[in-house]
C-alpha cells in the first residue's frame, strides 16, 4: 500500500465550467433527463423563464439580455438528481404546450406574446392540480435563481441596502389578542404565562 | 479507467460532517492513523460563491433536489463538501434533551454511550472548542429583531439562538458557506484539528462499498471524482487496520451499508424535522441580508415545534414571494422590506431509505395527520407573530389560500381541515434514525458503542444512529455521541496497538 498525494484542489468554476460540461455529458446524462436541452427546448426555456419577470414591466424589470436564464436552467439540470432533472424537463414541456391543454388553442408558448406568456404562467402557478402548480414553481425557482443571481439586478432589488437594523427595536411594538381559531388557542398559549 | 489506487490507515472514515470529523479528531489525537474520505470538494480557504446557484452547485447535494416520495415531495437539504452539512447550516447548537437521553437509556439500552457525567464532559468540551454562545444583539439582524419584538408582544418564550459562530460578522450567508469562515463548522474546526494530528483527507472520493474479511470490516472501495465534472476518474481501495467508520448522513449511510450487504433494519426508521415558513412585508427596512442567518427562536418543546427566524438569500426570497409578472416584480423591487420565519416540527412519522431505480436514494416518508396539524398551528402562530411585529401584509405560502393576508385573524385559515399536506411547501433539514443504535440486534443496526451488530469493525457515527427523533438541531448531539463513542473505541484499540 502506498501513501497517496492530495487530490488536486480546483474550485468549481460556476457557470463557465458548467457550460463547458455540456458536451461531455451528452451520453449517460441524456438517458436520465440531465442531457443538454435541444434547440427547441432552449427557446422554450428562455421564453418561459423571462416571462416570469418581463423586461418592459413595472417593479424589478431586467433589461433585455441582462439575465442568463438559459445558463441557470442548464446549471439546474446538470446539478439535480436524475428525477428532479426529469421533472424540470417535464415542467418545460408542460408549460410550453399549456396553450393547447389549458386553453384549447393549437399553439405553443412561442406563439404567445410576452403578456400572454405571463398570463399563462399566472394560471399555471395557481392551478388546482398539485403537479401542475409545483412543476410551474420549479420553473419559477429557475427564473428567481437567474434573475436575482445577476449582480446588477440584485443591486436594483435593494436586498443589500445599507444595514438598517439599528432602526428595528426589539421591544414590543404592537400588542395583539392571541385568539386564533374557532377551536381556541392553536398552540396552548396562556395569556398570562405565555406558552405552557 | 486507470488502475485503482490503494491506501490504508488504522481507521477509514467515510464523511467529514459532524460525525466523521469528530471521530477523526478524537482518534487522530489519540495517536491512531486516520484517513477521511469525502465525496464533495474541499472548499477550505477558497472564496465562496455569492450567487446562490453556484453555491448550491458547489456544496449542496444535488442542488437540494433529493426529495421524499409519498404524497407531496419534500426536498432534503444536505451538504456535500468537506464539513458536510455543518458547512451549510446555520450553526445552531442544542444539547440532547434530558427527556430523550432518559428514553434512549431506558428503551434502547444505551447506558454506556449516554453516561451522564461522561457525555456532559463531551458536550462541554465541544462547546468550549467551537465557541458556542447566544447570538449577540449586534448580529441578530432585522429579521431576528423583528421576531424578538413579536415574541415579546405575544408573551412567547423567545430567546437568542445559540450558535457555533464566535467570529460571526453577520453576512447572512450561512447557507451558501460562510465567506469569513467564522462559523466553526467541521471544515474549519475538527477536520483541520484531525489533519494537524496526522490525519489525512481525500476529498472527491466517493465510497461505494465496505469490504469484509471473515465477517469483519477491513476496508472501503469507491471512485475518485473529477473536480469539474464530478465524474469518476479512477477507482480506489483503502484498507482499515482497526475499523471502518461510516458517517455519510442519514440518507447515504444506509445506502452504503445496504450496498455492502447489510440489510437488517438498515434504512428503516427515517425521521426528520420538516418545516415551512411565512414571509412578511414591513413598512420599515428589515435588511434580511445582514445579521446571522438564524438568530432568534421560540422553542415550544411541549408542542414538538420550534419557531425560528430564517434569512434567505435574495434568489430564494424572490421565489417565495407570490405572483407572476408585474405583480411579482412589484414585490421584488424592495427586497429589503421582508422578514421570514419558519416553524420546524418534531414529526412522529417514520419512513425508509432505499436505493432508487436511477441510482439515487428513494426516501419513502409521509407526515402523519397529527404532524401536519402541529405544523399548521405553527404557521398560524407565525402569521400572528408577523402582524404583532408590525407586518403590513403576510404571505403564508399555502396553496389555495389567499396569497396575501392583511388581517391577523385570517391566520385561522391555515388551520382549516381543507388545507392539505400538498398545499404547504415543506423542507426537511435534519434527518435521523436509518441505522439506529440499541442493545437488541433484532431492533437496531448498531450497538451501544455504535459498532454494527452484524459486522465487527464497522461503525456508524452520524445521525443515522439516533434511535428516535430528538426534536432539536442534531449537530451537537451527533458530535457528543461520536466523541464519546470514539473515545471508547480508542481506549479499546489502544492495548491492541501497543501489543
Amino acid at each position: 500500500m502506498t501513501s497517496l498525494p492530495e487530490p488536486p484542489r480546483k474550485s468549481v468554476a460556476p457557470v463557465a465550467a458548467a457550460a463547458a460540461q455540456d458536451d461531455s455529458e451528452r451520453t449517460g446524462a441524456q438517458q436520465t433527463g440531465r442531457g443538454p436541452l435541444t434547440t427547441l427546448e432552449r427557446r422554450w426555456m428562455v421564453s418561459i423563464l423571462s416571462a416570469f419577470a418581463p423586461s418592459r414591466s413595472r417593479g424589478l424589470a431586467p433589461r433585455e439580455g441582462e439575465v442568463d436564464y438559459l445558463g441557470t436552467a442548464q446549471q439546474m439540470l446538470r446539478a439535480s438528481t436524475p428525477i428532479a432533472a426529469f421533472g424540470l424537463r417535464a415542467a418545460l414541456w408542460m408549460v410550453a404546450l399549456a396553450p393547447m391543454w389549458l386553453w384549447g388553442r393549437f399553439r405553443t408558448v412561442l406563439d404567445l406574446d410576452t403578456p400572454g406568456r405571463t398570463r399563462l404562467l399566472a394560471q399555471l402557478v395557481a392551478h388546482r392540480s398539485f403537479a401542475v402548480r409545483e412543476l410551474t414553481m420549479l420553473l419559477k425557482l429557475g427564473a428567481a435563481l437567474a434573475l436575482l443571481g445577476t449582480p446588477s439586478v440584485r443591486e436594483r432589488s435593494g436586498y443589500d441596502n445599507v444595514q438598517p437594523t439599528e432602526k428595528i427595536e426589539s421591544g414590543v411594538r404592537r400588542k395583539l389578542p392571541l385568539a386564533v381559531s374557532e377551536t381556541g388557542d392553536p398552540v396552548g398559549i396562556d395569556r398570562n404565562r405565555g406558552v405552557a | 479507467m486507470p488502475r485503482p489506487v490503494h491506501d490504508d490507515a488504522d481507521f477509514v472514515i467515510v464523511g467529514t460532517g459532524a460525525g466523521g470529523a469528530t471521530a477523526a479528531r478524537v482518534l487522530s489525537e489519540a495517536g491512531h492513523s486516520v484517513l477521511m474520505l469525502e465525496e464533495g470538494p474541499d472548499l477550505r480557504g477558497k472564496p465562496r460563491a455569492r450567487r446562490l446557484a453556484d453555491a448550491m452547485q458547489e456544496s449542496i447535494r444535488d442542488f437540494a433536489t433529493v426529495a421524499t416520495h409519498g404524497g407531496a415531495p419534500m426536498p432534503l437539504l444536505q451538504g456535500r463538501c468537506v464539513g458536510g452539512s455543518t458547512a451549510v447550516n446555520s450553526g445552531i447548537i442544542w444539547r440532547l434533551p434530558d427527556k430523550v437521553r432518559a428514553e434512549w437509556t431506558r428503551d434502547h439500552g444505551l447506558d454506556l454511550l449516554l453516561d451522564e457525567l461522561a457525555l456532559d464532559t463531551h458536550f462541554s468540551r465541544i462547546e468550549r472548542e467551537l465557541g458556542i454562545a447566544d447570538t449577540p444583539a449586534e448580529n441578530r439582524g432585522g429579521n431576528g429583531r423583528l421576531m424578538e419584538r413579536a415574541s415579546k408582544a405575544l408573551g412567547l418564550p423567545g430567546r437568542a439562538i445559540r450558535r457555533n459562530a464566535p467570529n460571526c460578522k453577520g453576512s447572512a450567508r450561512c447557507l451558501q458557506g460562510c465567506p469569513n469562515e467564522a462559523r466553526m463548522s467541521m471544515d474549519v474546526s475538527y477536520v483541520p484539528r484531525a489533519l494537524g494530528s496526522g490525519g489525512r483527507l481525500h476529498a472527491l472520493w466517493r465510497a461505494e462499498r465496505v469490504v469484509f474479511a471473515s465477517g469483519r470490516a477491513i476496508g472501503v472501495t469507491g471512485e475518485e471524482l473529477d473536480p469539474h465534472t464530478r465524474k469518476p476518474v479512477r477507482r480506489f481501495e483503502v484498507r482499515a487496520r482497526r475499523g471502518v467508520i461510516i458517517a455519510a448522513g442519514a440518507v447515504h449511510t444506509p445506502l452504503l451499508l445496504r450496498a455492502s450487504g447489510l440489510t437488517h433494519r438498515v434504512g428503516d426508521g427515517f425521521m426528520a424535522h420538516p418545516g415551512a415558513a411565512v414571509v412578511g412585508r414591513f413598512d420599515e427596512p428589515v435588511g434580511m441580508g445582514y445579521g446571522a442567518t438564524q438568530s432568534y427562536q421560540v422553542p415550544l418543546p411541549d408542542l414538538d415545534m420550534k419557531l425560528e427566524s430564517l434569512s434567505l438569500p435574495p434568489e430564494l426570497l424572490a421565489m417565495r414571494l407570490p405572483g407572476v409578472g408585474e405583480s411579482w416584480q412589484r414585490l421584488l423591487h424592495n427586497l429589503d422590506y421582508y422578514a421570514q420565519w419558519c416553524v420546524v416540527v418534531r414529526m412522529r412519522a417514520r419512513g425508509r431509505v432505499r436505493r432508487g431505480w436511477l441510482g439515487g436514494p428513494r426516501i419513502a416518508y409521509r407526515p402523519e395527520p397529527a404532524d401536519m396539524q402541529r405544523l399548521k398551528q405553527g404557521l398560524a402562530l407565525l402569521i400572528r407573530m408577523m402582524f404583532a411585529a408590525g407586518a403590513r401584509e403576510v404571505y403564508p405560502g399555502v396553496a389555495r389560500l389567499p396569497e396575501v393576508i392583511t388581517d391577523p385573524d385570517d391566520a385561522a385559515w391555515v388551520l382549516e381541515p381543507s388545507v392539505r399536506r400538498s398545499d404547504i411547501h415543506l423542507m426537511a433539514s435534519h434527518h435521523f434514525g436509518t441505522a439506529a443504535a440499541g442493545h437488541d440486534p433484532r431492533h437496531s443496526v448498531v450497538g451501544p458503542a455504535l459498532e454494527c451488530h452484524a459486522a465487527p469493525g464497522l461503525y456508524v457515527m452520524d445521525a443515522s444512529a439516533l434511535p428516535t427523533n430528538i426534536g432539536v438541531n442534531p449537530q451537537h448531539t451527533i458530535m457528543a455521541l461520536v466523541s464519546r463513542a470514539s473515545e471508547l473505541l480508542s481506549n479499546q484499540e489502544r492495548p491492541r496497538a501497543a501489543a
